[in-house]
């Protein structure tokens, strides 16, 4: 009797777990532009490294950099309780892109000896701008409150970029090198939206049937104007 | 029968007879005074009970969380720990041992505390006196016993450091012991507050549900007297309007939309508790009715975002074939009820945009949007004369939408019974308005929603509407005016908001009224038209004195004849509307249309010619600076025009709509300049780039301080904006045509003396004319009888109706010759008036009632709110905004830059007077200096007279509550190791990695340049400095000068640095000392500002 009271709660726990993924890409159609340098010859500690600005990045015929997130038919879900971290090494965000379900924690770091100050936005909104003088600076801890793009800039190094995708469902990926596998995914219809810096978001419906990983390609022809 | 005398019949049945009658009567008249004539106790009594259901709920919801098993569980637990608590205090002996031992140590620790305390003084004592002698012995150079008293001095002060160290352990016993001691009362008193929080509530309903209790309340007479404040009648206000509206300042009875608005705007508990008095279960339902129906328009912004800003696109109407579900008629008017009352005025309606009316067939209706631009235009197709508007339900059988939507709305009608009626609800933004602005009891009700003194009901036996159905009130009571039977919320309410607020150009709460200002001050309305505080503003249009040095024969008399034509969106009128549209003057008997367009045109043609005529014989030569064109590089010119800040006012581009008025969205705030070259001579254009106010002292146009080249420059590049219209030299200007030119220009004298050209224009030989138009000043007052409403058919047909005053200002600005005939000639030009400008002048004009309240109750009679007042108006006037974010508003400008370069962009100027001294930024405003030399933009030099720079000043000071003129803060000046301490902390901190010391260093980024320091001591505030360093944000949202300390707890702030011990407040003074005393001096490698005056 006990053993079946077991089972059966059991199996009552494993089934809203039914769940699939969305996996895709995002596809880049028209002819990457050309990235110029950076201008970090302001600051003598970041000269030491040049770099070409990263904002467009396409390998291979995918874009990378891109935040994918479910907008519409998710629910909400509670915070884990891992941390994001956010460093700035090189005089550059690291990473540049990542995710963040609201009320997750988020931790700013600073690897470089010289003055940094993180200065993040929602929109045209200011969420906060602290400065850290060096890399012995405390952390900065923040907890994600609303939706949104987090946006991260160094108004010392004007170059300086970071995006931290908030959500308020953990149904979102960041495709890193251009593709993206959301798992976790109940059953039923979607609103999915790519978001990229320069070329600003897309959206799709998709459907997720049980015992079938949905697929969904976004594609960017260069042509669009929106982000950050 | 014989008749008995008089003095023998009985009078009992006629005096019983009068008995009764005089019963009957005495009863009626008790009836008629006590129900008939006190038909406000029915509305009393219905507000009554819906209060007591109100209350009922609210009982039955918080008894309901009460008795919840968690609620049962905490409210145990609390009583338990309650009862512990108060036992540890006041229990049995063994319970409260503990607490009274911690009192008894206290009370030990006290006494240890006095007796070390006593100790120390009685040591100090004995020093004091060793000292005494000592020091006598030092006077009188005894040496050997100055050395043994030193000895002694110094052992006492062993003694003394020795009890002094005992005394300070003592001080830190006895706060611990009182903690310890204190920490057993907290945890009682804790315990009872959180059991209070969850029952008080319940305790609060019931005490008023008491009120209820019995007879229950009674309806009773409730009125605001107020004896010094005058109605329009000018007899006493007595307003009795509460005893209907009964729920007008009491919290609890708003809309929904209200509540959720606050709510959203993150109104404090407090304040919502008490505006609203709604719990958080209504709270809740409320928002899933809003949610489900309402979608939000997103509110534009505070200050012009970068980029500029786009107000959302409204959503696509339901396509009329997918409306296949269909409700009747009463329905659909209880949907938008409900959306009225969730959504509010700033939402987007489901049942508005997502339903269709269709009739019993099917078909669906369309309502017709009619095109308000004035009446009569073509009398012969009366446009205002459509088919008899019938009542809604009549028309429409039926509302149609989708499945999705109808199931939506009918759930949401479920969901939550909002059920107070409007004229139960509270008065909306009641804690701004209300509250806080106008108390009722100070300022009744009639005072701004209008009304005719004592009379409630209209004349000739018409229905108590507040006056809306009879045109002889002037003064209705309801906020909306009715304009050619379209109705406009709000208007006239705003209007009344003037004969208080007189002196404030934008008022929060009144949008039509402030544009309506702006508009009559913009456009120039006073020019023409005498009106009390309008008399000392510059005349709105240029100078004509020397108008032959600036401009041609040929396009002066193109530009007169029709300045729309060659500008559009000019404020300069059209003084033969005739000759453009045939409609817009009346025609004379038997002439068609074409016929009085021709006839006009021949009559403009005639006196353009005599008015160019005698502007150009009486123009005296300007001082120009250059005679012909100035030679100059046009792609350079073209490269300053869109940097220097030229694009801050005007736009080069044909049909552009970027830089409109603050006033009104169809003219420009400065000339389009897409064609200037048609219109000003090369020389002219130099002379006035290099300085405007040389050529024309009262233009708003500031100087840019350009170099003789740079203004040659933009010359040449302003030289290539024209257009391809040709300009036909007039006949009388040919050469050999003196004579006649001359005697033309006598006619042309006559001719502006009755157009009035000298009201908005300088011209020779009307220096003291008098003003032409009707006086404004009391406009708003005149009752129907006193307008003239000529004969246009719509007027007279159904003078009742149509006659009002609204009607006739509205058709006079749009169409300022139609009540002309044949023995009343009308002047006023016409301006073109949008509708939007129309509702904003005819609010302004309604609100000129030459009322003037006695002076407690006017708007501006603080010396800080006069001083904000007065500055608004020289902000306003001179264009601020246009390039500054002033006071959160503003920053036309910023549209030039993008997101990685909006630090190029002009500073945001909010709280700037609490940031700077207010004798640097008069000395600014007389001068500018560069502050940021790299900046492309500069900040022109105003060439302010010293009244209008002072009051700038103290508009910014007073805006910020700050003192004026004098300051009131010092800085000390760091010394020693303190100076070497703090120039550690500033260089650990990076200060100058952006904040530039004298220029900028070598390699740097401007992008990323912040203000010379060397500045500082004579620009900012001492005690700006330190407030600005704990939060910047605080003070200036999105700036990019990070925090480095943070202030969360107060008492324990951290910070980056070790310097000073680690304190963060030790730190901010230090570096607020430094920075005022920052010099060349100290800091070697710098070198002064450049103080380049062409730059900046």
């Amino acid at each position: 009797m006990r053993f079946i009271e077991t089972l059966a709660i059991l199996v009552a726990l494993a089934l809203p777990a039914a769940a699939e993924t969305i996996e895709g890409s995002v596809e880049f159609t028209g002819k990457p532009p050309t990235m110029g340098k950076l201008h970090r010859e302001a600051d003598p500690y970041c000269a030491k490294k040049p770099m070409n600005d990263p904002s467009v990045t396409v390998k291979s015929g995918k874009l990378e950099n891109v935040w994918v997130h479910v907008t519409k038919g998710a629910k909400e879900s509670a915070p884990p309780s891992s941390t994001v971290s956010m460093d700035q090494k090189d005089c550059m965000y690291t990473p540049r892109m990542t995710t963040a379900v609201v009320g997750q924690k988020i931790l700013a770091k600073n690897g470089d000896p010289v003055l940094h100050n993180v200065h993040t936005y929602l929109g045209a909104t200011t969420l906060f701008n602290k400065g850290m003088p060096n890399e012995k600076a405390a952390p900065i801890e923040y907890v994600a409150k609303e939706e949104g793009m987090m946006k991260w800039k160094c108004d010392v190094h004007p170059w300086m970029r970071g995006y931290i995708g908030v959500s308020k469902n953990a149904l979102q990926a960041v495709a890193g090198d251009g593709t993206f596998k959301i798992e976790n995914v109940p059953p039923g219809k979607y609103t999915i939206e790519a978001w990229h810096e320069k070329y600003g978001a897309k959206t799709q419906e998709v459907t997720v049937e049980a015992g079938k990983p949905a697929k969904v390609t976004f594609k960017y022809d260069g042509t669009e104007k929106g982000g950050a | 029968m014989a008749r008995k005398p008089l003095e023998l019949q009985s009078l009992k049945w006629p005096f019983v007879g009068l008995a009764i009658l005089l019963a009957v009567t005495t009863a009626w008249s008790v009836v008629d005074e006590v129900v008939t004539r006190r038909p406000w106790k029915i509305y009393q009594r219905q507000f009554f009970q819906l209060e007591e259901a109100h209350l009922k709920a609210d009982r039955d919801r918080a008894q309901k969380r009460l008795e919840a098993p968690e609620m049962k569980k905490e409210l145990e637990a609390l009583r338990a720990e309650l009862k512990a608590a108060s036992d540890a205090i006041s229990g049995n002996p063994e319970q409260r041992r503990e607490y009274e031992a911690a009192v008894k140590e206290d009370d030990e620790a006290r006494v240890k505390e006095a007796e070390a305390k006593l100790y120390l003084g009685f040591d100090k004592s004995e020093q004091d006196a060793v000292y005494y002698l000592l020091r006598e012995a030092r006077h009188e150079n005894k040496a050997k016993e100055e050395e043994e008293l030193q000895k002694k001095f110094d052992a006492w002060q062993k003694k003394i450091d020795e009890k002094t160290r005992l005394y300070n352990a003592a001080i830190e016993h006895h706060r611990q012991t009182t903690a310890r001691r204190l920490a057993f009362v907290k945890r009682r008193d804790d315990a009872q507050t959180k059991i209070d929080a969850i029952e008080k509530p319940i305790e609060e309903i019931d005490k008023r549900l008491e009120a209820f209790k019995g007879l229950g309340k009674l309806p009773a007479m409730e009125q605001y007297w107020i004896s010094n404040l005058k109605n329009s009648w000018g007899s006493e206000t007595v307003d009795r309007c509460q005893n209907c509206h009964v729920g007008i300042n009491k919290g609890g009875f708003s809309a929904p939309w209200e509540v959720l608005a606050a709510k959203k705007a993150n109104l404090s508990e407090a304040e919502m508790k008490a505006q609203f008095a709604v719990d958080d279960e209504v709270l809740a339902r409320y928002k899933e009715v809003h949610e489900k129906i309402c979608e939000d328009l997103p509110p534009p912004p505070a200050a012009i975002p970068i980029g500029g800003y786009t107000p959302p696109a409204e959503p696509a109407p339901v396509d009329p074939a997918q409306a296949t579900e269909c409700r009747p008629a009463a329905v659909w008017e209880k949907w938008m009820e409900m959306a009225g009352a969730y959504c509010g005025p700033d939402a987007r309606w489901l049942s508005k945009t997502k339903t269709v009316l269709k009739d019993a067939k099917g078909a669906v209706l369309t309502e017709a949007k009619p095109v308000w631009k004035g009446i009569a235009r073509d009398p012969a197709a009366d446009a205002m004369k459509g088919p008899e508007e019938k009542p809604l339900e009549d028309r429409v059988a039926q509302a149609c939408s989708d499945k999705e939507t109808v199931a939506t709305l009918e759930e949401a009608a479920k969901i939550d019974p909002f059920d107070v009626k409007p004229v139960f609800r509270t008065h909306p933004h009641r804690w701004e308005l209300l509250v806080r602005a106008h108390v009722p009891e100070q300022f009744g009700c009639t005072t701004c929603h209008g009304g005719e003194g004592a009379q409630t009901k209209g004349v000739m036996h018409r229905k108590f509407r507040h006056g809306e159905d009879d045109h002889h009130w002037n003064d209705p009571l309801t906020e909306e005016v009715t304009v050619l039977d379209k109705k406009f919320p709000g208007a006239f309410m705003q209007a009344k908001c003037d004969k208080c607020h007189t002196q404030e150009l934008t008022l929060a709460h009144a949008p039509l009224l402030s544009r309506g200002k702006k508009l009559f001050t913009d456009v120039g309305c006073w020019g023409c038209h005498p009106i009390e505080g309008y008399s000392d503003l510059a005349k709105r249009g240029p100078t004509l004195t020397n108008i032959a040095s600036k401009t041609k024969p040929g396009w002066l008399t193109s530009w007169i004849s029709y300045p729309k034509g060659w500008r559009p969106a000019t404020r300069m009128p059209n003084f033969w509307p005739g000759a453009v549209d045939g409609n817009a003057v009346p025609h004379p008997e038997g002439q068609s249309t074409e016929q009085v367009v021709a006839e006009q045109k021949k009559l403009r043609e005639r006196e353009v010619a005599a008015i160019a005529a005698y502007l150009w014989t009486q123009s005296e030569p300007a001082k120009l600076l250059v005679t012909g064109a100035p030679r100059g590089d046009a792609a350079k010119g073209k490269e300053l025009f869109e940097s220097v800040g030229c694009k801050a006012c005007h736009v080069a581009e044909k049909g552009s709509t970027a830089r409109r008025s603050e006033a009104s969205t169809e003219r420009d705030y400065a000339p389009n300049l897409w064609n200037v070259a048609d219109k000003a001579r090369p020389e002219w254009i130099y002379s006035w780039v290099k300085n405007p106010k040389a050529l024309w002292p009262e233009t708003k146009m500031p100087d840019l301080r350009l170099t003789d080249e740079e203004a040659a420059n933009v010359t040449a590049y302003l030289l290539t904006l024209k257009s391809d219209q040709s300009y036909k030299l007039p006949r009388e200007f040919e050469r050999g045509q003196e004579a006649q030119l001359h005697l033309m220009s006598d006619q042309g004298k006559t001719l502006i003396a009755k157009y009035g050209c000298f009201g908005c224009h300088n011209i020779k030989g009307f220096e003291n004319a008098q003003k032409i138009g009707t006086e404004l000043t009391e406009h708003g007052r005149k009752g129907v009888e006193l307008l003239d409403f000529g004969d246009v058919r719509y007027f007279t047909e159904d003078p009742k109706h149509h006659q009002t005053y609204a009607n006739w200002v509205w058709e006079k600005l749009h169409v300022p010759r139609v009540f002309a005939y044949e023995r009343v000639e009308t002047k006023m030009p016409q301006f073109d008036f949008s509708d939007e400008e129309s509702l904003a002048l005819l609010t302004f004009l309604k609100g000129q009632t030459g009322e003037r309240p006695s002076p407690e109750y006017l708007a501006g009679q603080s010396e800080q709110k006069a001083a904000v007042l007065k500055g608004e108006k020289l902000v306003f006037w001179n264009g601020c905004r246009n390039c500054h974010i002033v006071e959160r508003r503003g920053g036309l400008v910023r549209d030039q830059y993008n997101e990685d370069n909006q630090s190029f962009a002009p500073p945001i100027l909010t709280g700037e007077g609490w940031k700077v001294q207010p004798e640097w930024l008069f000395g600014f405003l007389k001068a500018p200096i560069p502050l940021r030399p790299w900046l492309q933009i500069r900040m022109p030099t105003f060439h302010f007279p010293d009244q209008d720079a002072t009051d700038i000043v103290h508009f910014f000071a007073a805006a910020s509550s700050k003192s004026f003129p004098y300051l009131t803060a010092e800085a000390d000046t760091p010394a020693g190791e303190r100076l070497a301490e703090v120039e550690s902390l500033f260089k650990e901190l990076q200060c100058i990695k952006c904040h530039v010391i004298g220029q900028l260093r070598p390699g740097q980024d401007p992008g990323s340049a912040a203000p010379n320091f060397l500045l500082a001591k004579v620009r900012l505030r001492p005690d700006w400095i330190p407030v600005w360093l704990r939060n910047p944000q605080a003070l200036l949202e999105g700036t990019r000068m990070p925090s480095f300390w943070d202030f969360t707890d107060e008492s324990h702030p951290t910070s980056p640095s070790k310097t000073f011990g680690g304190d963060a407040k030790a730190q901010i003074d230090a570096l607020r000392d430094y920075l005022m005393h920052l010099d060349v001096k100290s800091v070697p490698s710098a070198k002064t500002a450049s103080l380049d005056r062409h730059k900046g």
